[in-house]
């Protein structure tokens, strides 16, 4: 049934697409971006979009295409280290919980998730920013701890559903250690099921560094920042509307392109696909 | 001959460009039965859904389907919707799925009285009374607001039965509809459907892969083949003349011929067992309740079980009978509650279970689609087993020892880069035996491992089985509800039910002569093409 469309195909295409553009815009700015985004000119101040400045300028006189680009790092740099963090933590420990059928390690796991989960993510970061000072890493943490719970949970449902498959219980009369099964069976079965929510959970980091980098607790000035882009934009969002525009495009669009993404590999990565002729 | 109900002409289906029905031409008459037969992929349920202008998207349907004149293929999806369920009953295989599981069984049949007849509420729930009264659930045991998950299986059919029939159908499809029940189960289905049908007047199509089901109860039969119709007649005359070469295939593959009962010398009874079970008992955690521990619930009861060297025992029982559960405990799969299993004399336990006593025995699982690893190459897959060991062969070594077993078992030595979904369902079964096989074990356990199966497939793998039985000197224990394998393949059978062994015996002795009443109605309600076509053909003579 090769002409049935597949979902998500053009879906992936613009994921893709997106998700290009945010890493393309954050490795650029590395090495060049139009203006120095931090450097002021308060005689260019207030610009609307001109081809001199593509996206305007704002209230010192910055350019906010360059602001724009730079702010792409921040944003991608700390929803992946915190999307790694859930990952590298979460998945271990939802393998574990489901591979030990006695109980104990499964309910002390996943209690310890609960509480995690239970948690409000914003009084968390507060807490980091008043005990080590704001900043990006502070930010990376919180919001890494709360995805641990959801890789967690993920990893156990998706790891019990394939303990209880034939194909594990012959792993297992062929003498395989449950350790191993879990990594050499169970895990790669997982792997599109978790790539998907890594995507889901990268679009929430940008949302949430966005959320936390308005009210001042993500990444400090100078280096710039969407949420803060935005913040300072609120009280000329009359006068100066591209202020708080294009960073709010831009957070929206990478976190459609990541949603996207997910989703248009989650088709590509079901293995019930494959068995299509 | 009266009027055909139903009359599909020249049906042909297209999808993608391939041909998945090529001229179908069936007829059928008010009351009658008329069995569609064929493996899977045959085209047997693509044509029931043709009939119900219900086939995939993108699949071009030519020909006509007449049902009392009205061609159905030119219906509009409005006039469909009433036809569906309303002039056409559909009862499909899995009941546990086709039921709304939020919904009462009152509610379920009574809504397709409301929706096809125009019926008030408190018509419509008087109707489905009566219905499910003469399906047999009486209301004052089985109250209108029991929900699906409080029945079993057969109960379950018997509330889409009488769901299906509710609306006054002049035409019900039954698509394999004991295929998910036990044989007991079976048998009282098919007495209920004959009856519902041969009462109200209701042609009925039955689809099945059971050759024995269909001749118990289809008057005329269709024996379909890659879409096509290669066969058709009256029931008995077309058993009797079986003209094409695919129908005489099919049935003598169905047909299995029972083992005959070992000499005296081959018996090993003398020498300690290979494998021995005594007083097992396997507990499973109950339902919770609110207050308190969960109650066990005891699946396996005390089992004794013996088996030697080069012997084949069959393990029988319906499902929740135990004897998927024992065969976990006694491939030490899962913890034991009390009692013992010993392997060559030892101890063997989930806890204590030692590479060299885990290569003694292997297994291959029903479901030849989830007993595979979908990322792993074949090659993987059947090497799986050798680091049981000690001088696992690696790299090239390894390499011809894949290949070699993959050409015991029937397969191709190239097969082995491929992944499992390119393999059909038999070709699987085979790549299992192989992953079985290789580290060179004295018993082979067969977890219903014929049943998903083809019959041609099925009789292939058996007489595989035979094969590797007679060159490795193999025990096996064949778990299965088949009776009919039991009898083809093993010396020596437990009957299990309620997690305790009832009987036990020589196969054939078991056969001739059942001791325990639950074995006697265990062999009345397996269906035996010979015995359906005799009552057939007894019932004409009158």
């Amino acid at each position: 049934m090769s002409a049935a469309p597949r979902p998500g195909r053009s879906g992936l295409a613009l994921g893709l697409v997106l998700t290009g553009l945010l890493a393309g815009a954050a490795v650029l700015s590395l090495v060049w971006t139009p203006y120095d985004p931090a450097a002021q000119d308060i005689g260019r101040r207030l610009l609307p979009p001109s081809a001199a400045h593509l996206l305007g300028t704002d209230h010192f006189g910055r350019d906010v295409l360059s602001m724009v680009m730079a702010g792409a790092r921040a944003s991608l740099g700390v929803a992946l280290a915190a999307t790694a963090i859930g990952l590298g933590v979460g998945a271990p420990l939802g393998l574990l919980a489901a591979s030990r059928r006695d109980g104990v390690v499964d309910e002390a796991v996943m209690r310890v998730n609960d509480i995690v989960f239970a948690f409000p993510a914003l009084v968390l970061a507060i807490l980091l920013a008043a005990v080590f000072g704001p900043g990006a890493a502070g930010a990376i943490v919180a919001i890494g701890l709360f995805n641990v719970p959801v890789f967690a949970r993920l990893t156990r449902a998706g790891a019990l559903g394939q303990w209880s498959r034939d194909y594990v219980s012959a792993a297992r009369a062929a003498g395989r250690s449950d350790l191993a099964i879990s990594i050499e069976h169970i895990a790669p079965n997982l792997a599109g099921l978790l790539i998907v929510q890594a995507a889901i959970q990268a679009a929430l980091g940008v949302g949430a560094e966005a959320g936390l980098s308005y009210v001042g607790l993500g990444v400090q000035p100078p280096s710039p920042s969407w949420g803060r882009m935005l913040n300072d934009a609120q009280t000329l969002a009359g006068t100066a509307p591209w202020l708080a525009v294009f960073p709010g495009l831009a957070i929206a669009l990478s976190v459609l392109g990541l949603s996207l993404l997910g989703e248009g590999l989650r088709d590509r990565l079901d293995p019930a696909w494959e068995r299509r002729p | 001959m009266t009027a055909p109900l139903l009359s599909i002409e020249n049906l042909s289906l297209r999808l993608d460009g391939r041909d998945i029905l090529r001229s179908v031409s069936l007829t059928l008459a008010p009351g009658r039965v008329l069995g569609l037969v064929g493996e899977s992929g045959s085209g047997k349920s693509m044509t029931a859904l043709a009939v119900l202008g219900l086939a995939p998207p993108g699949a071009t349907a030519t020909g006509r389907v007449l049902l009392d004149g009205e061609d159905l293929l030119q219906a509009g999806e409005r006039r469909m919707r009433s036809v569906r369920g309303g002039d056409v009953g559909l009862v499909f295989q899995e009941p546990m799925t086709a039921l709304d599981p939020l919904q009462t069984i009152g509610d379920q049949v009574a809504e397709a009285v409301r929706l096809h007849r125009g019926a008030s509420r408190a018509e419509a729930r008087r109707a489905a009374a009566a219905m499910l009264e003469r399906v047999g659930l009486p209301a004052a045991r089985f109250p209108l607001s029991r929900h699906p998950h409080e029945l079993s299986g057969g109960q379950r059919q018997r509330v889409a039965i009488a769901a299906a029939m509710a609306a006054g159908p002049r035409l019900l499809i039954a698509d394999e509809p004991t295929t998910a029940l036990d044989v007991t189960t079976q048998a009282r289905i098919l007495d209920l459907l004959r009856q519902v049908t041969r009462e109200d007047g209701v042609g009925l199509i039955l689809i099945s892969h059971d050759l024995a089901v269909v001749a118990d109860l289809a008057d005329d039969i269709a024996i379909l083949k890659d879409g096509e119709v290669v066969e058709a007649g009256e029931t008995l005359s077309l058993f009797r003349e079986l003209r094409h070469p695919y129908s005489r295939a099919l049935v003598e593959a169905s047909a299995l011929r029972p083992r005959p009962p070992p000499g005296t010398a081959s018996r090993t009874v003398d020498a300690p067992p290979l494998l021995e079970a005594a007083g097992l008992i396997r507990e499973h955690n109950g339902a919770r309740r609110l207050w308190g521990p969960a109650r066990p619930f005891r699946a396996v009861d005390g089992v004794d079980l013996t088996l030697h060297a080069g012997e084949r025992v069959g393990l029988v029982g319906e499902s929740g009978s135990g004897k998927s559960t024992l065969l976990r405990a006694l491939l030490a799969l899962d913890d034991i509650q009390g009692g013992a299993v010993r392997l060559d004399g030892r101890r063997f336990e989930r806890r204590r279970a030692p590479a060299d006593l885990r290569r003694k025995i292997q297994v291959v699982f029903q479901d030849p689609y989830g007993s595979f690893d979908p990322r792993w190459k074949v090659a993987d897959l059947i090497a799986e087993p050798l680091r049981l060991s000690p001088d696992a062969p690696i790299g090239a070594a390894r390499r011809r020892r894949v290949e070699a077993m993959l050409e015991q078992v029937g397969l191709k030595p190239a097969d082995a880069d491929r992944r499992p979904h390119a393999f059909s369902g038999g070709q699987r079964q085979r790549i299992a035996i192989a992953r079985a096989l290789i580290v060179e074990p004295q018993i082979l356990a067969l977890d219903e491992a014929v049943s998903a199966l083809d019959v041609r497939v099925r009789a292939q793998i058996l007489s595989l089985l035979d094969d590797l039985s007679e060159r490795l000197g193999l025990a096996y224990l064949f778990v299965t509800h088949d009776l009919s394998v039991v009898r083809a393949a093993t010396d020596r059978l437990l009957v299990m039910q309620n997690g305790k062994v009832v009987e036990t015996g020589e196969t054939a002795a078991v056969f001739a002569a059942p001791r325990h009443p639950y074995t006697r109605t265990l062999l009345a309600a397996t269906p035996d093409l010979e015995r359906a076509l005799a009552a057939r053909a007894a019932q004409v003579a009158l």
